[in-house]
């Protein structure tokens, strides 16, 4: 039953991140789903379980992307050691905190993503400074409606 | 308030370290992956899957030209592929949009047809013509009247008359019975109430349109002995009341047969302007001024 409740989980993130990001963005502006449910998961489950997703969720993302193969899965892994290990704390169950954890999460994933770029790919990958300035506030906004439905989908630890 | 666990006892200690430890070697394996992936160059199935379903997922950024630039490293085979069907729905967006301009120069073709119309037609000093769009048509009364969108406030005035247009034909339609500051309402001469005077131009007879509540018009009081051809032009008379002269009123489509008790016979008329397909009136109205 965990299994096919991780599996929904991992599709629905896929499904939910692909839809947000074709059909709801506005301006070229919208929460990035797969970040928010990666640090989600790795605040609820832990860093073993949160890297899990990490990774394969970065694998998708790469491959529907087109630069730097490997760039998301290597920063989304790394995102959720980093918040499954840091998650004693800090209260996982306050909006803020988890506004927080988007926030600064997004943040890096940019930075990373824009570092990856330059060594391996001679150029900065920088969605520009509105996406890079509003991606990680509307991530902010978003985590603390997608913690409670990760939350509610796994069940409490 | 909620940590994520509570303070760990011995055993919590050891499973945490536990925790820990597959954490780090979980790390440290995604890691080494991704950095594989990232370093060590895709063979063409795994890059033409990539492009592929990168298309499939995200087609926008493949649009315009950084099409070319985005698939620089699919094989060739699939980069045509995906570069087709870019262009196959261009296409596609083109047509539709054909499509739309088709339809935009059909109404200005109409447009235009109109403003011919109202240049050829030339009101009486002191009156001015008005289009009006049709807005209603009632099914119980689709023979007697319709409304349109001109009303007191656009300067329509009761009895003003209103005509239409059919292919390049400008013919009478009706009268105005009821205004409204916005709307009025036509009656049209289809309706039995509706009449008016008329003639043959090719005759010179002089009789009386009424309508019948029908499709047809009914032409009455025109002389027994006249002769009559089917196909023969109505137009208006100038002793109609409401109707400048001349204006097309319809064509004879049946002489009905003489009746012996009466002293005038009829025939019937085929309007001009059906006004099941109208979309606009043109309605002339008195300029207030004058």
């Amino acid at each position: 039953m965990r299994v096919l409740v991780a599996a929904f989980i991992f599709v629905a993130g896929m499904a939910a991140h692909w839809w947000w990001s074709t059909y709801l963005m506005v301006w070229g502006l919208g929460p990035h789903l797969l970040i928010i449910m990666t640090v989600a998961i790795a605040a609820e489950r832990g860093p073993i379980v949160g890297q899990c997703y990490g990774f394969a969720w970065g694998l998708f993302l790469d491959t529907a992307g087109v630069h730097c193969f490997g760039a998301n899965a290597l920063v989304l892994t790394a995102a959720a050691y980093l918040v499954g290990n840091t998650r004693r704390q800090m209260d996982v169950s306050s909006p803020l905190s988890q506004a927080m954890m988007a926030v600064v999460v997004s943040w890096g994933h940019l930075l990373a993503l824009a570092l990856l770029g330059m060594v391996f790919e001679r150029g900065a990958l920088w969605p520009g400074w509105s996406a890079g300035l509003a991606v990680p506030l509307l991530n902010g906004l978003a985590a603390p409606f997608v913690f409670p439905l990760v939350e509610r989908a796994w069940g409490r630890p | 308030m909620r940590w994520a666990s509570k303070a760990p006892d011995v055993s919590g200690v050891e499973c945490m370290n536990r925790e820990k430890r597959i954490a780090n070697t979980l790390l440290a394996a995604f890691s080494a992956v991704s950095l594989a992936l990232l370093l060590l160059p895709m063979s063409s199935p795994v890059r033409s899957f990539k492009a592929c379903l990168s298309y499939v997922l995200n087609p926008m950024p493949y649009r315009g030209s950084k099409a070319v630039e985005r698939l620089a490293d699919a094989p060739t085979a699939v980069m045509h592929l995906i570069l087709a069907d870019v262009e196959n729905n261009e296409l596609r967006e083109e047509l539709r949009n054909q499509s739309i301009l088709r339809g935009r120069l059909a109404e200005l073709q109409r447009e235009n047809d109109r403003l011919r119309a109202e240049l050829g037609m030339k009101p009486a000093a002191g009156q001015i013509l008005l289009w009006a769009r049709v807005m209603e048509r009632d099914p119980l009364n689709w023979h007697r009247f319709l409304m349109v969108d001109a009303g007191e406030k656009e300067g329509l005035e009761v009895n003003a008359p209103v005509l239409g247009l059919q292919g390049e034909a400008l013919g009478a339609v009706g009268r105005v019975s009821e205004v409204g500051p916005h709307w009025s309402k036509v009656l049209l001469l289809t309706d039995e109430q509706s009449s008016l005077a008329a003639y043959i131009p090719d005759r010179q007879w002089e009789g009386l349109v009424e309508g019948v509540g029908g499709a047809r018009l009914r032409m009455n009081y025109l002389p027994s002995e006249a002769q009559f051809a089917i196909g023969e032009t109505v137009r208006t008379s100038a002793t109609s009341a409401t109707f400048p002269p001349d204006m097309l009123v319809g064509t004879i489509s049946k002489v009905y047969a003489r009746d012996p008790f009466l002293t005038f016979q009829s025939v019937e008329v085929m309007p001009a302007v059906q006004p099941g397909l109208l979309k606009e009136v043109l309605v002339l109205v008195r300029q207030k001024n004058s």
